[in-house]
């Protein structure tokens, strides 16, 4: 069935790289069967009906920070009524009691405070690993890697390495953006750029921890700029090979200096999913996030290249109540959506080690 | 069957009790038949099919779909689970987990078990189980083993003999029927019934008459259980109470859910390397006039279809079922150019107003949060004649043409209420047409008006009332409307009301509301219902689809996905070969949806609605508060198509800017 990309499709199918040109006529295209058959044929080839998540706690341990990208409704000044800054001990609280309701996983990022040193995240780790020694930790962008860095003025490799030796287990992708230096300044000039983005992931790569890689669309970027975006990312792959998800997130204009924005339209968003999946032929994942699209659209997304839902982001306070989050999912609703769209539900850490525990498994009762 | 020509048709039965409810009628004679039944247990059974000694039988779900090139299903027959199964155990001394690394003793008499038991190990605890053929005693996990798997009626017998204390209890037992539904919400299927497909192919007609012989049989065990109870008495020397309980808990037919439950244990089965692909489960014809298999699949259903065929309701339950999502996605865009060839380079939305004049109703439908009951003084309404004409007023400035006035069933309104409404409306705005009152209204007015439907509708058309919206179809097979909306119209009604509508002179359009407990058969009945009335009176403009809302609704049913929106587009184009227009609608679907939906087969964007009422009642956080006509244009632009803004009768009002496209930088 497919007609007007049978000489993509045809690469596709002798494993050759896809151009620029390419993926810039593919990220364009209106022809979206066309587009979503070729991406799940990439996908099915790779994971089957396999759908992975996590089942993960979200901490953001201060919303201050000393940027203000036009795209940020989180970040506050020290001076804000809402600024806040969390112990370590209160981290270590709800970890522990996410861990309780079945979490293996914690993801941490937060604004670039000033007031925080490294010490203060060393600690944050070490009583997280010290109380839930189980988990991985995901924690801390680029962007937050390299500000502490330059606080403490030592290297970003003894940055990480004192993390990893504190519990880091990984690096998130945030903070990407979008590359384009064009796009950038618009958005989010005063963060590092996206050379030192990159950078900062290959010595990650290199100190043998794996991280994803994100990118922010739908608000000042062009087609051509996504698919830019995407080829930076493949060559870096190329050279270090330690990302396993590639994540775009959908622009969400409320709240921020860029409000008068559109939200992005389920074209657009298939268009991405669709594109990265067979222009990032060396990235095993494309992950969509449950909490930047319509639910609709995330079935959808399951048949345009997407094998990876992200994290359930456990509330605790929702768990406290018994009730279930009324927007998001539960773990259990999130097993419930893949498998209502055909796939089998892999519950996985962030280097997509499977989790299994039978706690989840009803365990049979002793006679 | 013709007695003489062929020898007679060999037919299998497990030799467990679990099929004797199935198979009693048969072994005690009260169903005659010619057939002979060879017992055995169920490896034995594959094993006999596939030499070709026998034609018929219950075979393990597995084997099947290992083998399903050379198989055909029989329809409604299986051994299946909706709960503990009671017969599909493994007793162990060790917690599940802990059994990694150990061996479990199977005694090697079912095909599917064993194959169930590493699926559940390997997803749920990370290992693959060590399963080895033993003979193992009833009672005992042999001394080599830390596990016994058992099925069938040693593993009743086993339970029972625990519970009278006759056997020592091992530490842990566990029931994988039971665990497969807690782990997969799913039921499982155990066994199914098939036909050799080379003995279908030269001997149909005697298929059909041992199928009918196993129906009867089934049919006469569900009437006589304690005849069957004997017999299984007999076998095990269990108790009629466990007995029965048993029996209870097993289901011997093969409706959507149990077939869902059986694909997704293929699914686990391909994922483990147990399977080469996943099997599209075909059935022998074998009820009504014997006729040959559906040749060729899916793709060729889609040719046919492109070549102008009509599709028939089980070619479009197929497609549904086996269709890859994206390919009826294109085989529906290339059937809409040909009947919509502007829609290569446009697609048309049309700007509206839903007006609730009155949410009084007294049809009790339960998927419906609107509502509120005659005396409601709180919260019951009946809009005033000013109301409504400032609420027109504001959708003429915004460039508006259509009002869909729409309400519940109120008892105090007859044909009187509605004549001046419309002339009200009419003469006061005469260039807005007025697409308004459903079926279930017009049946309601009639009602409580004493006249005929056709009067009804003549009164209002003089009045001006333009065309009528498609409304209170639900699904259109009594079975589901007896269910969800016992007081509304019934098909039939629905239909009837459309019928005079055209011969009236007043177009209509269509919809349906599915996801409200229908089977995918009787969705394609209602499609087809449409098109028969289509074929005689070419009154019907345009199919709405859209899913059902479940929240705030006596009826708390699992949310549709948006795969299965378009899915759902794509098959009414295939299907509706007689309707011009087919519609998305942003409501239930939000706009995401309803803008993919224009490239899956539909061609118009529908109303933006500027006022709904009847689905936000539901309250549920997950749908949209509104897509303007600014979205509208924005949404329609992306997909490369021209936005372009249409009246009632799908004439052109204005035409957009396909540069409205979202600017990028």
């Amino acid at each position: 069935m497919i007609r007007e990309f049978a000489d993509i499709f045809a690469k596709i199918r002798d494993n050759v790289r896809l151009s620029g040109e390419d993926g810039i006529r593919l990220i364009k295209s209106k022809n979206l069967v066309e587009l979503g058959a070729m991406a799940d044929a990439v996908k099915q080839k790779k994971h089957g009906d396999r759908v992975y998540f996590t089942h993960s706690i979200n901490v953001n341990h201060s919303n201050i920070c000393v940027l203000s990208c036009k795209f940020c409704a989180f970040a506050k000044t020290k001076k804000d009524k809402e600024a806040y800054a969390l112990a370590t001990d209160e981290i270590e609280r709800r970890v522990r009691v996410a861990a309780s309701h079945g979490v293996w996983e914690v993801h941490i990022v937060g604004g670039l405070n000033p007031d925080l040193k490294l010490s203060y995240y060393e600690e944050m780790l070490g009583r997280i690993k010290r109380s839930c020694p189980g988990v991985l930790i995901q924690a801390f962008t680029a962007v937050e890697l390299d500000f502490y860095a330059r606080l403490e003025k030592i290297s970003v490799e003894e940055v990480i390495g004192r993390l990893v030796r504190a519990g880091l287990g990984g690096v998130p992708g945030g903070g990407a953006e979008i590359f384009s230096e064009r796009a950038r300044a618009l958005i989010c000039a005063p963060k590092i750029s996206a050379g030192r983005w990159i950078q900062i992931h290959q010595i990650v790569h290199r100190m043998g921890l794996r991280s994803n890689a994100t990118m922010l669309y739908g608000h000042v970027e062009t087609p051509e700029e996504r698919v830019d975006h995407m080829l930076r990312l493949r060559r870096a792959q190329d050279e270090s090979g330690g990302f396993l998800a590639f994540v775009p997130l959908a622009f969400q204009p409320d709240h921020t200096g860029l409000s008068h924005l559109p939200r992005t339209s389920g074209v657009t968003d298939l268009q991405v999913l669709a594109t990265a999946r067979l222009v990032l032929d060396n990235f095993p994942h494309i992950r969509q996030l449950w909490n930047y699209v319509d639910e609709k659209l995330i079935h959808v997304a399951l048949k345009y290249g997407v094998d990876d839902l992200g994290g359930t982001n456990f509330d605790e306070t929702i768990a406290k109540a018994a009730g279930s989050a009324s927007k998001g999912f539960t773990r259990e609703e999130l097993v419930r959506l893949v498998r209502s769209c055909g796939g089998l539900p892999q519950e996985v850490n962030s280097t997509y080690t499977p989790i299994q525990k039978d706690r989840l498994l009803a365990v049979g009762e002793p006679v | 069957m013709r007695p003489g020509s062929f020898s007679r048709p060999r037919l299998g039965g497990i030799r467990f009790v679990n099929s004797l409810p199935v198979d009693a009628g048969i072994l005690t004679g009260a169903v005659p038949s010619a057939v002979e039944l060879v017992q055995g247990t169920p490896v034995e059974l594959n094993e006999k099919i596939a030499a070709g000694r026998l034609d018929l039988g219950p075979v393990s779900a597995l084997w099947y779909a290992q083998h399903h090139s050379d198989l055909l299903l029989l329809p409604d027959l299986s051994v299946s689970s909706r709960s503990p199964v009671q017969s599909v155990l493994l007793f162990s001394r060790v917690p599940f987990r802990q059994l990694k690394g150990k061996s479990i003793a199977f005694a090697g008499k079912g095909w599917t078990t064993p194959a169930l038991l590493e699926i559940l190990s390997h997803e749920r605890h990370g290992f693959l189980p060590r399963i080895s053929v033993a003979s193992i005693r009833v009672g005992q996990i042999p001394p080599d083993f830390d596990a016994a798997l058992v099925i069938g009626d040693e593993a009743l017998e086993w339970d029972h003999r625990i519970r009278n204390g006759l056997v020592p209890s091992p530490s842990y037992r566990f029931d994988l029927a039971e665990e497969w539904r807690g782990w997969t919400g799913k039921p499982f299927v155990f066994a199914v019934w098939v036909v050799r497909r080379s003995f279908y192919e030269e001997r149909p007609e005697d298929v059909c008459e041992v199928y009918e012989v196993i129906a009867q049989s089934k049919e006469w065990g569900e009437a006589h259980l304690p005849e069957v109870l004997r017999l299984a008495e007999e076998k095990t020397e269990l108790p009629a109470a466990v007995l029965r309980h048993y029996f209870e808990t097993l289901d011997y037919g093969l409706d959507d859910e149990l077939l869902e439950g059986l694909k997704l244990f293929w699914k686990y089965a391909v994922a483990m390397g147990r399977l080469a692909a996943l099997p599209l489960p075909e059935f022998a014809a074998v009820t009504g006039e014997p006729e040959r298999v559906i040749e060729g699949g899916v793709a060729s259903i889609l040719k046919k279809a492109l070549d102008g065929g009509r599709l028939s309701l089980e070619e479009g339950t197929r497609l549904y079922h086996e269709a890859d999502l994206h390919d009826l996605g294109a085989a529906a865009n290339a059937l809409n150019l040909r009947y919509n060839p502007e829609s290569a380079r446009r697609a048309t939305f049309v700007v509206d107003r839903n007006i609730n004049y009155t949410n009084t109703c007294i049809t009790l439908c339960k998927f419906c949060a609107f509502y509120r009951l005659p005396g409601d003084k709180s919260e019951g309404y009946l809009r005033t004649h000013e109301e409504i004409f400032q609420k027109i007023e504001e959708l003429i400035a915004i460039g508006g043409t259509q009002v869909l006035m729409q309400g519940g069933h109120n008892p105090e309104l007859g044909i009187d209420y509605y004549e001046k409404l419309v002339r009200a409306v009419h003469s006061r705005f005469p260039q807005v047409h007025i697409h308004s009152f459903s079926a279930s209204e017009v049946w309601h007015i009639a009602k409580t008006s004493k006249l005929s439907v056709q009067e009804v509708l003549l009164r209002l058309k003089a009045a001006g009332l333009n065309s009528l919206p498609g409304g209170g179809a639900e699904i259109l097979v009594d079975r589901v409307r007896k269910l969800v909306s016992p007081l509304k119209t019934t098909a039939a009604e629905y239909f009837a009301v459309h019928r005079a509508a055209h011969e009236a002179g007043l177009k209509s359009t269509s919809t349906m509301v599915y996801g409200l407990g229908e089977t995918i058969e009787e969705r394609m009945v209602h499609l087809d219902l449409y098109r028969k009335l289509q074929d005689e009176t070419g009154g019907f403009r345009a199919f709405i689809p859209w899913s059902f809302e479940s929240e705030s609704t006596e009826m708390p049913l699992p949310r549709r996905t948006g795969s299965e929106y378009l899915r759902m587009v794509a098959l009414s184009r295939l299907m509706l070969d007689n309707i011009p227009h087919v519609q998305a609608g942003w409501v239930t679907e939000g706009p995401k949806l309803s803008q993919l939906a224009l490239l899956y087969g539909a061609d118009d964007f529908g109303g933006i609605l500027m006022e709904e009422n009847v689905v936000s009642a539901t309250g549920s956080d997950r749908l949209y508060s509104g897509v303007t006509k600014e979205e509208a244009i924005r949404l329609i632009a992306e997909t490369g198509k021209t936005p372009t803004q249409r009246n009632t009768n799908y004439e052109i009002v204005r035409v957009f800017s396909p540069q409205a496209e979202q600017v990028l930088a």
